[in-house]
Parts: C-alpha cells; structure tokens; sequence
C-alpha cells in the first residue's frame, strides 16, 4: 500500500472527467476543483469508535479455542480408552486361548521390571511435556 | 523489525506475541474495511475478531504468492461479506447496487447537510449510504490504497468492474459534495 501523490490525484482527476465525459455527463471547470476536495475527504480515515484491544482479544479468543481443542482430543483419548478395552476384553473373553495367555504371561514376566520402568518413564514424559514445556511456552506469551 | 517472513514463521511455531505484532501491523486494515461495509458498530468488533481468527487458522496455508496485505484483506472481505448476506438474508449483494439510483435522489434538506462538522465527515457520512460494493472499492482504493489488481484478487471483482464501480461511486459522491459546498456558501 502506498499514499496516493499529488501527481496521483491530479491523474485520478484527469481520468474521472475523462470517464464522466465519456458518459455524456457535462463537465465544467468547478468538477475538477470538486473532485480534488472528493479525494483528499476519500483519503482521510473515518473517525473511529471506542478503540478495543483487539490484539489481545483475538489471541485470548485463540486461546479458548485452543483449549477447547485440547480437552475434545483429551475426551476423544479417554473414549479411545475405553472402547479399546471392552473390544480388547471381548476379543480376549471369547477368542483368547487360556494356555496360550498363560504362556504370554510366563514369556513377560521375567522382564516385568523393564517393562514397568518403560510405562512409567512414557507417562513421566507425557506429563512432563504437559506441566512445564506447554506451560512455560504460554507463560512466556 | 521483524519482517513478514520472519513474524508468520514465529506464529507458525507457535509465538503468540508474534501474533499480536501482526494484528496490530494490519489493525487499521481490517478495521477500516469492516466498518465500512458492516456499519452495525456493535457487530464490527466480533467480524474483526472473526477476521484475525481466521487469518491465524489460515496462515499455515498461506505460501507468501501474494502480498500479506492483500491475503489479509482478502479474508476480511470475504468474512465481511459472508456477515453482510447471513444479516440481510441476500444471498447477491450486488442487488443493492441495482437500488443505487433511489441513493441518488435521496434529497439531503439544506439543514441536514450543513450539519455536518466538515466535508470530510459529511463525505464519510455519504459513503454509508452507497451499495457495498460501492464502499468496498472506495475504501479499499482510497484508504487503504490498493491498486485495481489487487482489488481484483481481494474481491474476485474483474478490473474493468472495479474501475466502473470507482467512477460511479465518486460521480455520485461528487454530485453530493456540489450540494454541501452549494449549501455552504
């Protein structure tokens, strides 16, 4: 965007009487002086109402939206859940060989302590990222 | 200074603050362009609001093809729009322009005119009667200076309706002033 120059104006001028002559409008020596006086009026900005922050209003709207966000895929998560253990649990009642869940389980077992310290330190990460690195990132915002 | 590249990449990775940089960069853009095609004072906030939601909703599509300016101002016109046709129940606004004539001779009384502060408020106060359309090209051309392309890529208007709009827009607005001026003296 740019500001419109005497030079632009005195062009818009020269086109405007151009086009209205074209269209069979009489033009006389007041237009163009009424025209210079049209478009300086054009290029000054309207008064404005009471002036809002409307930085902060969009990013705290943003904001919202974004937590709103987080808690459906947080809800959505939880519902994963749950229908993944009643399919799981159907599929184990009904179709799960017992001596072949048991063999499952002895395979497991010895390594039971490794597998725990896996789970643990995923939901450590998990809940780390959550407390401290979302959290810092938007009380440095 | 931040240039454009560098605030979109910080709002891209999350920057918020960066966000703010940017509103407040095309703040008067937005609001200009609102106002004067949405007039209801009360609905301008929520539609400039909506604007920047929007922009920053979009802006991981946006490919720096055209001037930031024009893509901003693009999403305020088409946000304006879609508010105008959802409140008036039009689903064509240019069918305001065909009622531009019962404008035209709207006669303003003597007293009326000369109560305007100055030619300039008397000339905004003009504007908000003329069709949309009207108003979209006035303001995006005048204040907030775009060029006939850009206008043409803001609106989806072609030039040439564009450069037709400009001129009866201004040829009524003229007609007007004379009267003002008449009156004044």
């Amino acid at each position: 965007m740019k500001r419109l120059s005497e030079e632009d104006i005195t062009r818009l001028i020269a086109e405007q009487l151009t086009e209205d002559n074209e269209q069979g409008v009489i033009v006389d020596s007041g237009d163009a002086e009424l025209y210079q006086v049209l478009f300086t009026a054009l290029a000054d900005a309207p008064v404005e109402s009471a002036n809002f922050n409307l930085a902060n209003a969009v990013v705290q709207q943003i904001k919202i939206e974004e937590q709103r966000a987080d808690t459906r895929k947080y809800i959505m998560a939880i519902a994963a859940v749950i229908v993944g253990g009643i399919f799981i649990s159907y599929i184990s009642i009904n179709y799960i060989n017992p001596n072949f869940l048991s063999s499952v389980v002895n395979l497991v077992l010895p390594y039971k302590w490794i597998t725990l310290f896996v789970v643990v330190c995923v939901a450590l990460i998990e809940i780390a990222d959550k407390n401290f690195v979302k959290r810092k990132l938007s009380v440095k915002l | 200074m931040l240039t454009e590249q560098e605030i979109v990449s910080r709002i891209l990775n999350g920057d918020l603050n960066a966000f703010k940089v940017l509103v407040k960069q095309y703040e008067r853009l937005v609001t200009h362009m609102v106002n004067r095609l949405v007039q209801n004072k009360e609905d301008t906030e929520d539609v400039c609001q909506d604007v920047f939601i929007r922009v920053y909703k979009y802006l991981p599509g946006f490919k720096f093809q055209s001037k930031l300016s024009t893509w901003i101002a693009q999403i305020a016109y088409g946000t304006a729009v879609n508010h105008l046709k959802k409140v008036s129940g039009k689903k064509n606004l240019t069918d305001d322009i065909a009622d531009f004539e019962n404008y035209h001779k709207t006669s303003d009384n003597p007293e009326s005119i000369l109560t305007k502060k100055n030619t300039s408020a008397f000339v905004h106060q003009q504007i908000e009667q003329l069709p949309v359309h009207y108003r979209t090209v006035l303001t995006l051309y005048h204040l907030n200076e775009f060029s006939y392309a850009e206008i043409e890529e803001i609106t989806g208007m072609p030039e040439g309706t564009v450069k037709n709009y400009l001129f009866r827009a201004r040829k009524l607005l003229k007609e007007k002033l004379e009267l003002y001026i008449k009156y004044q003296e």
